[in-house]
């Protein structure tokens, strides 16, 4: 076995849990375990990106998001799998979102880069501060305030 | 008071990850002591520290992805005996090209977003492919869902030069060209690029209903699909859905992307 094989089984059996958690955010429990085996396959071939400045754990969670959001926003292109997904996305119960910045980011999902979706989800659902979510996002704290500020504009007016 | 922001969240509970990594034994001595000190007076915190305990617990399916084996004798063709397979291997390309009706346009991508995580960076060959709809096209991701008639386009980036073949491959295990259109030309010289290159062939799909990979080869030397057709029959038929395919050729850089056929009416 080599060192790749074992590096990607024993990240599974130590963070599978963690990131079957994240995936059922996004998605239900049906889809979970076969999400959870796509983000498995995409950690195989960009494993190259983990340059260990923070856990493993913190890289999948950020990598399980972005897989996450990246097959999100591809269905939703396909209107009728985007109302069938974003209904079951949107609508999980988090603690510290604002309900309303919640339905404008739904609204406003397909107009949005990939950037700005991430971070509004870090912040309106995940309830991160702007520290956190540079850290993860990789930009700057203002950056975050920025995006966050076009962010608001950009679903207010989607309204 | 200023909080840890990697453990708490803005209304100063915990975060999910936080709870998460105490429960696998993942976080640093300061971050625990903080983590379990706030789980001794947030009532909210310690019912979801409990709902989460519960749901680590059960137990994870089995890991169905593991690593490309290494090349072996079995899969890997001599430069010799891939020659004798020029004449022999012609009227596979033919079937192959019924297979999949080339068609020879260009497909623009409408504004592509390249994801950041196939972009180069360090790997020497990326394969982005691309399904035309009306409303433009659309990159598609391993897995993507597909049907019968869809248009695809390619593009490749690459640190090296080399001669460029894509193929494709569907349940019947019989390879089919993307690019070239002409499979007896073989691999394509190509100039090493590292921003994508948008190829000018595309393939229409036929309703053969499975899985449907698309490879991509950049080889030293002008392979083509009659020589990698038998190591790819040979290593296909015991593929699972989910695994990548063996390295067909050690002179040859691989990459592939997995496409799901839906039938038509889906």
């Amino acid at each position: 076995m080599t060192r790749r094989e074992l590096d990607i089984a024993a990240l599974y059996r130590q963070y599978g849990a963690l990131v079957r958690r994240r995936v059922r955010r996004f998605f239900s429990d049906e889809e979970a375990d076969d999400v959870l085996q796509e983000v498995f396959t995409r950690v195989l071939t960009s494993q190259g990106s983990f340059r260990g400045e923070s856990s493993p754990a913190t890289w999948l969670y950020q990598v399980t998001t972005r897989h996450c959001l990246n097959r999100l926003r591809d269905r939703a292109r396909r209107d009728e799998l985007w109302v069938e997904r974003g209904a079951v996305y949107w609508s999980q119960p988090v603690a510290s979102a604002d309900q309303e910045a919640r339905a404008r980011l739904a609204q406003a999902w397909r107009g949005l880069d990939e950037q700005l979706v991430t971070i509004g989800v870090y912040y309106h659902l995940d309830g991160l501060t702007h520290e956190r979510i540079a850290e993860l996002v990789g930009c700057s704290r203002r950056t975050v305030g920025n995006r966050l500020t076009e962010l608001a504009e950009r679903t207010r007016g989607a309204k | 008071m200023s909080l840890d922001p990697s453990i708490f969240t803005r209304d100063w509970h915990l975060q999910d990850l936080a709870l998460e990594r105490l429960e696998l034994d993942d976080l640093d001595p300061a971050a625990e002591r903080s983590v379990r000190d706030h789980l001794t007076s947030c009532l909210a915190c310690k019912a979801r520290h409990q709902a989460i305990v519960a749901e680590l617990a059960v137990p994870l399916p089995e890991l169905g992805i593991e690593a490309a084996p290494a090349p072996t004798a079995s899969n890997v063709v001599p430069l010799s005996v891939r020659r004798s397979f020029l004449v022999a291997g012609g009227a596979g390309a033919v079937m192959a090209m019924a297979a999949a009706f080339m068609v020879m346009t260009l497909l623009q991508p409408a504004d592509p977003q390249p994801d950041p995580e196939f972009q180069v960076r360090g790997s020497e060959l990326s394969l982005e492919v691309y399904r035309q709809d009306e409303k433009g096209a659309v990159r598609l991701q391993d897995g993507d869902g597909v049907r019968p008639g869809d248009h695809l386009g390619f593009r490749v980036a690459s640190q090296e030069a080399g001669y460029l073949l894509v193929l494709g491959i569907d349940s019947t295990l019989e390879p089919y060209p993307c690019y070239p259109a002409d499979p007896s030309r073989g691999a394509q010289a190509w100039a090493a690029s590292p921003r994508p290159v948008q190829l000018d062939t595309a393939i229409q799909l036929d309703a053969t209903p499975g899985q449907e990979r698309i490879v991509a080869l950049l080889c030293d030397e002008p392979v083509g699909l009659d020589i990698l057709t038998p190591p790819l029959r040979q290593v296909s038929a015991d593929l699972q859905p989910w695994q990548d395919l063996p390295t067909l050729d050690v002179s040859c850089l691989q990459r592939e992307l997995r496409l799901n056929k839906l039938d038509g009416a889906q």
